[in-house]
């Protein structure tokens, strides 16, 4: 992959890649192979963007996709990390003031409320998270845009039982 | 918990920390040193799956009461473990500490040439050994004198080329389909790996 192409191409977009992967990962080491492999499957397909979609689209698609495949094959080797383990950086901060403080704990408790969900509904909520429309979101997933509302409406009242918990 | 979900999530981030992406070191460093040990532990297990198959064949001769025929097969068995060994010793003196493109080759032209060499022994060799194998075999049944009696020389000689040729074929089809089954993604990994490495050369 060149410089260019990931200056230009991926880390405009790495915002979007790195809540997804963190979304899928269970230790720090995870979160960096699956950001590595995603900007890794982005360069090998950019051949295929047809300029149908958006970029960010695109990318969202090939994080998720990744994102899915690696944890899969993880799952069939068994790795088991719990989410506190992974998410150290996100608490530790001391540097942050009272306001940010406060989201950041809220912001560890909704990761790990995210990662109690199901592969395809964590995908659906961080789309809807990131303000993708229920046609995008339907778009990126490959399912029907009709069911998204109701399934995000599921999603949210689970998270919101988790949290709440 | 009085915060929305998507408030926590859009204030979550303001801390710009999480939202480095972590450095890319070496994309394909980790990746190859994957495939070789993969490679590794693939070809030791189809190796060693050997024995058990030489031991079951063994004691089926011995039960059908053709004790010659079973040692001949088993024999040529270990052999082949043992010939494999030796072939495989290769995959060990990879050095991963080496640039991958350069090892990830080496491993490349190593698999070409193993394919090339094991094509020419199941080619010729197999047909070969199982001749022998079905000479033992008549003698162990006490047919010989049978088969010489019914079967005139030029009928034997033309049995015997259809045998070789038909178990070169079968030789060699079964261990390309084999070797496509077990070691056909590994192979395009690496050959997929190289390219792109070599792209990025360039």
């Amino acid at each position: 992959m060149s410089t260019d192409f990931y200056k230009i191409y991926i880390l405009p977009y790495s915002a979007i890649i790195i809540k997804i992967c963190r979304a899928y990962s269970n230790s720090q080491e995870d979160y960096e192979d699956y950001y590595q492999e995603v900007c890794l499957q982005i360069w090998k397909s950019r051949d295929n963007f047809k300029n149908k979609s958006e970029w960010s689209t695109w990318v969202y698609r090939i994080s998720l996709n990744v994102c899915l495949s690696l944890l899969r094959k993880q799952k069939k080797h068994n790795s088991t990390n719990t989410s506190e383990e992974s998410f150290n950086q996100f608490s530790n901060q001391s540097d942050l003031n009272e306001n940010t403080k406060d989201y950041s704990t809220d912001i560890v408790k909704l990761y790990d409320a995210i990662k109690e969900l199901g592969e395809i509904d964590r995908g659906i909520i961080l789309l809807y998270l990131e303000k993708k429309t229920y046609k995008e979101i339907a778009q990126i997933i490959g399912t029907n845009s009709n069911s998204i509302g109701v399934r995000i409406t599921r999603i949210k009242n689970k998270i919101k039982k988790q949290l709440n918990g | 918990m009085d915060k929305s979900i998507e408030e926590i999530w859009d204030n979550g981030f303001q801390n710009n920390k999480y939202s480095i992406p972590p450095v890319i070191v070496d994309l394909y460093h980790k990746k190859s040193i994957l495939t070789v040990d993969k490679l590794k532990s693939t070809s030791k297990k189809d190796n060693w799956s050997i024995i058990p198959i030489a031991i079951i064949t063994l004691i089926f001769f011995i039960i059908k009461s053709k004790l010659i025929l079973g040692i001949y097969i088993a024999a040529l068995m270990l052999s082949m473990f043992f010939l494999n060994r030796k072939q495989l010793a290769f995959l060990e003196t990879i050095n991963t500490s080496e640039s991958c493109f350069d090892y990830l080759k080496k491993l490349q032209k190593w698999i070409k040439n193993n394919v090339k060499f094991y094509t020419r022994l199941l080619g010729i060799g197999l047909p070969l050994f199982t001749y022998v194998g079905c000479c033992i075999f008549i003698l162990e049944s006490n047919q010989y004198e049978y088969i010489l009696e019914s079967y005139s020389f030029k009928k034997l000689l033309t049995i015997s080329i259809s045998i070789l040729a038909s178990f070169s074929i079968i030789g060699i089809v079964s261990y390309r389909v084999s070797n496509y089954l077990i070691y056909g993604r590994l192979i395009k990994k690496i050959d997929e790996m190289i390219d792109e490495l070599d792209f990025l050369k360039k």
